[in-house]
């Protein structure tokens, strides 16, 4: 029995952290129009992405890009959205150039859509694939008929995107409960080895080839001062104090910073809130933000790394090469900083 | 006494690949097969309890995630913990008295797994990164003496959780992975299947129970081999004066 409730209550923690995910998809939804996208080998063809925003907060800087074949490129690149506030919808218009030695037919591909999505202080970049289908055909020799009913198809094969990785998901962790349960000798054991075996296999591959293990590389290179309780996470407004403004209006030498974040840092958006304060205030005072998971070269070069690891937030004054980590009580270590000498 | 120098001589190793940073080749896409920190500053693996947090607020199908977890399930289970784990070597280190395990607390880890995981969607955060006596030790106090961190509330927090966790494991042997470690609940569903086991043969057992009183974990090696709280470090083989505990590697036999 308490083996039993042992096992439950893995299920159920597997199960909330499916519907975590659940409950986080479909912040934005895209449906490229036309459905079926005429073009002809060294033509082009226009269309737009309708972009629907349906949750209470808005998301920002979304931006396209092409991910399908090679034989098609955007032409010019579209122009990507700044703000989408909550529960507003908009579009983005784009055209596709298809090479002249483009294979004619029907092809799918898909462009790759980026934006950030925040719940108060807490960012999140999201990329997202939205796929769309193509027929290439030489000019004046495609009945629209056919084109009609090709959209219909694709329209209906597109919601089936993403619940088939839930249901794969689901299917390899239930295999789990058996196997923890398992008392008895014998051939079922073997057997539940064996398809444990195939299912960790094919779930090591499907997550290698959806790039999840640099995700998780990614996870562990880059080290958030709140993420791991060094420091509790900064959620304030930035604001300087009487004494830190007049500090900053008293610089009288230009200062360079670079300030380092990551896109899920929680403290992040505070520090790079409070050195925009600082510069807007005075001038002299520039500044230039560095995605740390991005420009990982440039923290090692600068050494914004203690041990290899590279910390955010960090704030690194060019010219002395000193930097601060974290945002815990940042006013005053900035202000310090700034107005230390070269 | 052999089989103890080897699991030492392994034990050793295990520290060495989690340290392995020292030697600058940086992070990799590995997870580690037990409770290491992922900011500890040498580390070169992904915490996968650290990573399922992560992937929870990041709404990601963990498809990588669990595929690793099933691998190490089938290679030892939790063989990882007596045999590899560095916070288990520590748990070890300090194992001084070897009582009988509580059952019922000892389900305490599956709770710990379920409120990480509850944790991390509910509050969008790594709440049990926060409390980790691993993080403590790994990250709280290393990235105190490299300048990163200082003496605060989230500091205090995670010394005071070592704290406790030091005092358990040196009143109770392996009293981390015994009740608390959610690393180890994960390992625990893979021990009925995993090819790492322990075997006991009922027919040379005189009852003398010196296999009992050996085991760190507290429990009954001849009833509990394949339960969620055997770690397979083998402790009672080497009590055991008939032979009728061993260690085995290899496929499950077909009876």
């Amino acid at each position: 029995m308490r083996r039993l409730l042992g096992v439950l209550s893995v299920a159920l923690a597997l199960a909330v952290c499916s519907a975590s995910a659940w409950s986080q998809e479909g912040i934005l939804t895209f449906s490229p129009e036309p459905a079926v996208l005429e073009i002809s080998p060294g033509g082009r063809a226009a269309g737009h992405v309708a972009i629907e925003n349906a949750s209470p907060r808005e998301a920002d800087h979304i931006e396209l890009t092409w991910t399908g074949s090679t034989e098609f490129a955007l032409d010019p690149t579209p122009e990507g959205v700044a703000v989408l506030g909550a529960f507003a919808a908009t579009s983005v218009e784009f055209t596709i150039a298809a090479t002249r030695t483009a294979t004619l037919g029907e092809t799918r591909g898909s462009f790759e859509v980026i934006y950030t999505y925040c719940i108060g202080d807490l960012c999140y970049q999201i990329v997202e694939s939205v796929p769309v289908a193509l027929r290439v055909a030489a000019a004046a020799q495609t009945p629209p008929a056919v084109a009609a009913g090709a959209a219909d198809a694709a329209a209906a094969e597109a919601p089936t995107h993403v619940s088939w990785r839930w249901i794969a998901f689901a299917l390899a962790a239930l295999l789990v409960v058996p196997a923890a349960l398992l008392r008895r000798e014998g051939r079922a054991r073997v057997l539940l080895a064996a398809a444990l075996l195939v299912a960790g296999g094919a779930a090591l591959g499907l997550g290698v080839s959806l790039d999840q293990h640099k995700q998780a590389q990614a996870v562990g290179a880059v080290l958030c001062t709140s993420c791991v309780g060094i420091e509790t996470v900064q959620t304030l407004s930035p604001r300087l104090s009487v004494a830190q403004a007049a500090a900053v209006d008293g610089l009288a030498k230009p200062v360079d910073l670079l300030v380092f974040y990551a896109p899920w840092c929680r403290s992040c958006p505070y520090a790079e809130g409070l050195v925009d304060l600082i510069a807007s205030r005075n001038p002299l005072v520039r500044y230039r933000l560095v995605n740390a998971e991005v420009e990982r070269g440039l923290a090692v070069e600068h050494g914004v790394t203690r041990a290899g690891r590279t910390v955010v937030p960090a704030i690194l004054r060019v010219d002395t090469g000193e930097v601060l980590f974290g945002a815990e009580n940042l006013g005053d270590r900035l202000v310090t900083l700034l107005e230390e000498r070269t | 006494m052999k089989l103890a120098h080897g699991r030492r001589v392994v034990q050793g190793a295990g520290i060495l690949f989690g340290l392995f940073g020292v030697t600058g080749i940086g992070m990799t896409h590995i997870l580690f097969p037990g409770l290491h920190c992922y900011a500890c500053p040498w580390a070169i693996t992904v915490c996968p309890v650290g990573l399922v947090q992560n992937l929870v607020i990041f709404g990601t199908v963990p498809f990588f995630w669990l595929g690793a977890m099933i691998v190490y399930g089938l290679v030892a289970a939790r063989g990882f913990c007596g045999w590899f784990c560095p916070f288990g070597t520590l748990n070890d280190l300090l194992s001084f008295r070897k009582v009988r395990i509580r059952s019922a607390f000892s389900y305490g880890k599956f709770v710990v797994l379920l409120g990480t995981i509850i944790g991390a969607w509910a509050l969008t955060d790594t709440v049990f990164c926060k409390l980790c006596p691993a993080a403590s030790l790994e990250a709280s106090l290393p990235y105190l003496f490299l300048g990163v961190a200082r003496v605060n509330g989230p500091f205090l927090i995670h010394m005071a959780t070592l704290g406790l966790s030091l005092v358990g494991m040196v009143l109770i042997a392996r009293f981390w992975c015994r009740y608390l470690c959610p690393m180890g609940a994960i390992l625990a569903l893979f021990n009925p299947v995993s090819l790492l086991q322990l075997e006991w043969r009922s027919a040379e057992c005189t009852g003398c129970e010196t296999c009992v009183a050996a085991c760190p974990m507290g429990i009954d090696p001849r009833r509990e081999h394949d339960g969620h709280n055997c770690i397979k470090c083998g402790a009672c083989t080497e009590s055991c004066a008939p032979d009728c505990l061993a260690l085995r590697y290899g496929p499950r036999r077909k009876q």
